[in-house]
């Protein structure tokens, strides 16, 4: 087996057995959405525009949140005992350890935006068709962005005094290109079903550049 | 295992900032030895451990493990090694078996589960393979530790005060596992504070201060005593 | 040059630069004596781009090296370029109410620019909040280069949203030009603004030398 299939199931049975991650993210992602929700709904009631304007908006902040905390949970599992330094001591590469937890944390999240998706459905009563493909597809590619940069920021955040604030910071700031274009996306993409070639081609190039640079840094976030 | 020592290092320094931990450690040791590095605290016992085990990179000076050096081939070093420090490296969500699966995996090895079974009751957990680690004691903990750090047959084995916090059990079976290492012809690096824990089955003894070996004898127990006492027993070692 | 006579150079440019802008320029037609602001809001911004230039820079060059000089010139750059950065984004909010109406607008590149100045800030907190200093400089030297690496990410994605903001005059394409008198000014007063980014940076270097080498011999005392 290799050793990145190893490292996933390994925070796969853990996640089954605590159940924590996944839940609270989806929990949390919903929560955003529906305050999100809230919020702009009053504003558009009192203003009178229309609320699908705002959807694209409030998937994209759900998102957000739910990663930033999903991530932190998800590098818990590590830092817990320090076993990390275990992974260290094995004959993996650092870029190995990096893709490997960044597969996990992809995963988990995936999972916490399938509820997220689920429910953005339901609440903005949008209709099974090609548009809903779409933002399926672009919520993949943008979870895989925040999955991507958001393992080697957890990293980072967790060497700081101020892990819990510092890696929404991080997150935050350094996702913001990519959810301007995925928002870009998802509205146009609800509004006539076109999301704009060079808004998911950005999301792509998001994902695939910062793949990369944190696969080569990885080792100076990690070694002393 | 090769011709070339178990371990080799020129001029091995560590810098923070311009605080050195270490300050050029030279050393030659053969495969099947046993060193004993004592050292005050802050003496870089630590710091020149994790170096050997590629935890952290030298400012300075290079090392080969088994002729393989650290900076070019990391991963041929950690396949050699077995680190172990107060720190077990062990996942407490998972059950022992588990966490010996996992690393087993990691390591390249898919060992099937009766010899990891094996293994877990040499370090005498054969009764607590399924229970979580979470609920195990400090002693405890140190074993499945233990077995990690023996899973894949390393030739070097460092150990950063492995005695420490153990129970009279834990040391028992931690001296056996040496012991056993040392008969398979395994090379051991051993930091401790305790003397007589040290001498126990030292081949060879060093004395780290402040960065620097200032001595270097074999396992003469007389001799080393004088040297610890010259050393360290001044700065009144816990 | 020693650091006291470049500071007098620097004060001087400046004297120099103001006499350019306030009174040699021109008064432009349609924005009035407002328009003065421009001959150092668009130095402090292109200086705020160059001291981040010089983190990525220095940061890379920092991790493939390992030589100190690199990491605190990387986050010397940053402190003076976040400063810089600020400059630029208050003197164009008092340059826009008059002339848009409005402090602020989320236009392309004043989108930028505020996104730049929060990445840097964050990179400066990283490094704020890591205790163990070992770990500082690597850490902190891979945010630079994520950061470094978003920049011309977060260009495009703006990019692609959004443009209100005056095109760059000087090379701008069609229709753009400077007057020969307003060009002169410019270059004074941008050449004032770079030596006095040059002067602060060299300060700051010269300070946190002192600082390390107190904390070294801190440590040196504190071992006996």
């Amino acid at each position: 087996m290799s050793p990145i299939a190893a490292l996933v199931l390994k925070d796969l049975a853990i996640e089954l057995r605590r159940k924590e991650t996944v839940v609270s993210m989806a929990m949390f992602g919903l929560l955003a959405m529906v305050i999100f929700a809230f919020a702009l709904q009053s504003a558009s009631l009192a203003t009178g525009g229309d609320p699908l304007n705002n959807a694209a908006a409030e998937l994209w902040v759900a998102l957000t949140f739910a990663g930033v905390l999903g991530l932190n949970r998800s590098l818990a599992i590590d830092l817990d005992n320090d076993a990390l330094q275990g992974l260290l001591l094995a004959p993996v590469g650092r870029g190995a350890l990096y893709v490997g937890k960044v597969l996990s944390n992809f995963l988990f999240m995936l999972l916490a935006a399938a509820v997220v998706l689920a429910l953005f459905v339901v609440f903005n009563n949008l209709l099974l068709d090609a548009r809903l493909l779409w933002v399926a597809v672009l919520t993949v590619l943008g979870t895989f962005g925040f999955a991507g940069v958001g393992t080697i920021l957890a990293m980072i955040a967790a060497n700081t005094r101020m892990r819990e604030v510092m890696l929404p910071i991080l997150q935050i700031v350094l996702t913001m290109p990519m959810i301007i274009a995925a928002v870009g996306a998802t509205a146009r993409v609800l509004d006539d079903g076109d999301p704009g070639t060079l808004y998911v081609e950005l999301v792509a190039a998001f994902d695939i550049i910062f793949l990369v640079v944190s696969y080569l840094v990885f080792e100076y976030v990690v070694e002393e | 295992m090769t011709d070339a020592p178990a371990l080799q290092t020129e001029g091995v320094a560590k810098t923070y900032g311009r605080f050195s931990a270490l300050r050029g450690v030279s050393m030659t040791l053969e495969a099947g030895a046993f060193l004993t590095l004592f050292g005050a605290n802050g003496a870089g016992k630590t710091t020149f451990l994790k170096i050997v085990a590629t935890l952290a990179r030298p400012t300075r000076g290079r090392l080969q493990v088994h002729g393989f050096d650290a900076a070019e081939r990391p991963e041929e070093v950690r396949r050699r090694i077995g680190f172990l420090s107060h720190n077990t490296g062990v996942y407490r969500d998972l059950t022992p078996l588990e966490n010996l699966r996992f690393y087993s995996r990691l390591y390249g090895r898919d060992d099937g589960d009766p010899a990891l079974e094996a293994l877990l009751e040499r370090v005498g957990l054969e009764d607590r393979r399924h229970d979580a680690v979470r609920t195990f004691s400090r002693g405890l903990l140190q074993r499945v530790g233990l077995a990690r750090v023996m899973l894949h047959r390393p030739a070097l084995l460092l150990l950063d005060e492995p005695h420490t916090g153990l129970d009279a059990r834990a040391v028992a079976i931690l001296n056996a596992m040496l012991d056993e290492a040392v008969e398979e012809g395994r090379t051991v690096v051993l930091t401790t504070h305790d003397l007589e824990l040290g001498l126990r089955a030292a081949t060879r003894v060093d004395i780290l201060d402040r960065g620097r070996i200032v001595y270097s004898g074999s396992g003469d127990a007389d001799g080393a005593r004088a040297a610890y006492d010259r050393h360290i027993r001044r700065e009144a070692a816990p | 040059m020693k650091d006291r006579t470049l500071g007098i150079v620097t004060l001087a440019a400046f004297v120099a630069a103001l006499y350019f802008a306030l009174i040699y320029a021109p008064t432009e037609t349609t924005m009035g004596e407002v328009q003065r602001i421009f001959y150092f809001h668009v130095p402090a911004g292109i200086t705020s781009y160059v001291a981040f230039l010089v983190v990525g820079v220095g940061s890379i060059a920092f991790l493939a090296t390992r030589d100190p000089k690199w990491d605190r010139l990387a986050y010397c750059s940053a402190e003076v370029g976040v400063v810089f950065a600020g400059a630029n984004i208050a003197l164009g909010m008092l340059w826009a109410k008059p002339v848009w109406g409005i402090w602020w607008t989320w236009d392309a590149r004043l989108t930028l620019q505020l996104l730049l100045a929060l990445i840097f800030v964050a990179y400066l907190m990283v490094g704020a909040y890591i205790s163990d200093a070992s770990r500082r400089a690597p850490i902190q030297a891979v945010v630079g280069v994520l950061g470094a690496v978003n920049v011309p990410i977060n260009y495009l994605a703006i990019r692609i949203w959004r443009t209100q903001h005056p095109s760059p005059v000087i090379a701008g394409g069609e229709g753009s030009g400077l007057d020969a008198d307003m060009g002169i000014a410019l270059a004074v007063a941008g050449a004032a603004v770079g030596l006095l980014y040059v002067y602060l940076l060299r300060r700051r270097l010269a300070v946190e030398r002192t600082r390390q080498e107190v904390e070294y011999l801190e440590q040196v005392v504190t071992a006996q």
